[in-house]
């Protein structure tokens, strides 16, 4: 008889005992106390230029942090919200069951990606921006190896279509000056990428996304093709050596994607048709071709795959 | 077996209330702003950011620009504010330095057959940009933080802004090198014609233009009041910045004194076509009040 009381209270406490810590966990809740942004009155604490303390130095607060960048100061921000809150909840028990929850938010999250060791595919698309005369549409892409989680080493290329402009007809028209023009044709450089910056942003106050800004520079060659005057004339090409130097940007969408976009320039010594025109033929014209210096702008934007997919952290949480 | 039922029960009641307490717990974030205790820089308070500047992918002329913005933000995300550059010099594109090269000096003797500009007549016929300015509307979506090469950390928001865009350019002088009809025929009877373009400037390339303007632009903030200022701004007007004809209208007259038709080119209003304008702008912006509240 003893055991089966036993039982009856055992049963009885297992259907009713889990919603006293359910009701209790509500009640926590409704003690957090979380006040809208205020801008009408001063904050009490002494304002600080930039961010909390722990942002500025995430080291302190976490020594598994290795990038201060990488601090999250929404975490940090709500922690610190709450503790300066903690003063409005009601009882000590209450304050430490608020706490109980805060606990489990980390004060410094980790990097979104970590790309030490990963390959990364970028296809893009681009568009030439500093010339008047002849614009062109880039198709390509790259292909990158992270040797650290900053620096990465890459080969990239793209093919151009190009498009004349209405200045390069009005030129012939308005100063009766036929243009030089090269279409380009190929780009492709070996290239050095460096993440010089990283950082977040916070969207409406709401959803906080990532971001780098990276540097490149490279080496490689593209091709060109002359716009003959002459249009009875054939076009020659030439392939030049070409240096990169760029900069760009990346949004971290998950662990294995990103908005990537970037400003490039390949510079080069390009050859024209001479301006004398005189040239009977292609031959001549390319004897006697032009050299000149070029900057070849490009605007390029895409979206970045790493491989593989998915990594571990190499730190504790 | 009294005993295993005991630890049974017991195990029971204790996996029933953890999972029931770890899934009524809720998430504390849901719901939140992302940041608290944050800097507000832009609520309430007047920004005045003098800046210089320059256009870029022009055809011709390339303007450097200095001037002011000053805005108004009614909170957060929106702001309204008003912004005018004056452009004390420019200098020449690749493109005008490429073409003046190959015009002659001084204009063809026959410039009925070869009515090639020289290259004054082609410089002068530009039209300049003297004064960029308009109202505008900015939205500001986003706020964040940066590192630069892990060491230096700042605060930033990036902005998008739109409006009117307003345009003065200074026209270009044609006159010096053209004759009207009316010349051409005095010049003929006193046996002086030539070296002249045929061309009858009906309206000149200069003036106020008006269209629609927008742009991007960031903030990096220095202290709580001074921030660097970036800004890509984009107006779309319409102008002829050659200030030659573009679409072949031209005017017949009967020289008597030759017995011929001559036609005469004719640049006006017509001639103008819309062209994106871009400038670029570097700027301190200053916040007033001068004190930034947090947020809670």
């Amino acid at each position: 008889m003893k055991t089966w009381a036993i039982v009856l209270f055992a049963l009885f406490a297992t259907w009713t005992l889990p919603a006293v810590p359910a009701a209790h966990a509500r009640g926590a809740d409704d003690d957090i106390i979380m006040e809208e942004d205020d801008t009408s009155k001063p904050a009490e604490e002494k304002p600080a230029d930039g961010d909390l303390p722990a942002d500025t130095d995430p080291a302190a607060t976490d020594p598994a942090a290795t990038d201060p960048a990488a601090t999250d100061p929404a975490a940090t921000d709500a922690a610190a919200a709450v503790a300066g809150d903690d003063k409005d909840n009601k009882t000590k028990g209450d304050d430490e069951d608020a706490r109980s929850y805060w606990s489990d938010i980390k004060v410094v999250p980790r990097k979104l990606i970590l790309k030490q060791n990963r390959i990364e595919l970028i296809p893009y698309m681009g568009i030439t921006l500093n010339d008047n005369l002849i614009r062109h549409i880039a198709l390509g892409g790259e292909f990158g190896y992270y040797m650290s989680d900053a620096m990465s080493i890459g080969v990239g290329g793209h093919m151009y279509m190009k498009q004349q402009t209405d200045r390069a007809y009005l030129t012939g028209l308005q100063q009766r000056v036929l243009p030089t023009l090269n279409a380009y044709l190929y780009t492709a450089t070996l290239n050095v990428n460096y993440e010089a910056a990283y950082g977040k942003f916070a969207f409406h106050n709401k959803k906080i996304l990532q971001w780098g800004i990276f540097l490149s520079g490279g080496l490689g060659v593209t091709g060109t093709e002359v716009i003959p005057r002459n249009a009875a004339h054939e076009p020659w090409t030439n392939m030049n050596i070409t240096i990169q130097v760029g900069a760009g940007f990346r949004v971290f969408i998950n662990q294995w994607l990103t908005l990537w976009g970037g400003v490039r320039n390949y510079m080069m010594q390009d050859k024209f048709e001479n301006s004398n025109r005189t040239q009977p033929d292609a031959e001549a014209g390319e004897k006697n071709a032009a050299a000149r210096f070029i900057n070849n702008i490009v605007f390029q934007i895409g979206v970045s795959v790493f491989f593989p997919t998915s990594f571990e952290y190499t730190t504790f949480k | 077996m009294k005993k295993l039922l005991h630890f049974l029960l017991f195990v029971s009641i204790l996996g029933t209330t953890v999972s029931s307490y770890a899934v009524e717990r809720g998430d504390p974030l849901k719901g939140q702003p992302a940041v608290r205790k944050r800097v507000l820089y832009l609520p309430g308070r007047f920004e005045v950011t003098p800046s210089v500047g320059v256009s870029f992918l022009q055809d011709y002329r390339h303007s450097f620009l200095v001037g002011a913005k000053a805005e108004y933000h009614l909170n957060d995300y929106l702001s309204f504010g008003f912004a005018a550059h004056f452009s004390p010099f420019s200098m020449n594109t690749g493109l005008t330095d490429e073409i003046q090269a190959t015009l002659p000096n001084q204009l063809e003797d026959d410039t009925w057959v070869n009515p090639t500009p020289s290259k004054n007549a082609m410089m002068d016929a530009l039209n300049e940009i003297k004064l960029v300015m308009g109202p505008h509307i900015t939205y500001t979506p986003a706020f964040g933080k940066m590192g630069l090469f892990s060491t230096i950390f700042f605060n930033f928001d990036v902005y998008f802004f739109g409006g009117l865009g307003i345009v003065m350019f200074e026209a270009g002088d044609l006159s010096p090198y053209t004759d009207t009809p009316a010349e051409y025929r005095q010049a003929v009877t006193a046996g002086t014609a030539g070296q002249k373009l045929h061309i009858i400037v009906e309206e000149e390339n200069g003036g106020l233009r008006f269209g629609p303007q927008a742009g991007l632009g960031f903030h990096f903030y220095l202290n709580s009041w001074m921030a660097v200022n970036m800004e890509f701004r984009w107006m779309y007007v319409k102008r002829n910045a050659a200030g030659f004809d573009r679409n072949g209208d031209r005017i017949y007259e009967l020289i008597e004194a030759e017995g011929m038709v001559r036609d005469w080119v004719v640049v006006n209003a017509k001639d103008e076509s819309w062209e994106n304008t871009m400038f670029f702008h570097f700027g301190l912006s200053m916040f007033f009040p001068q004190f930034a509240p947090r947020s809670n």
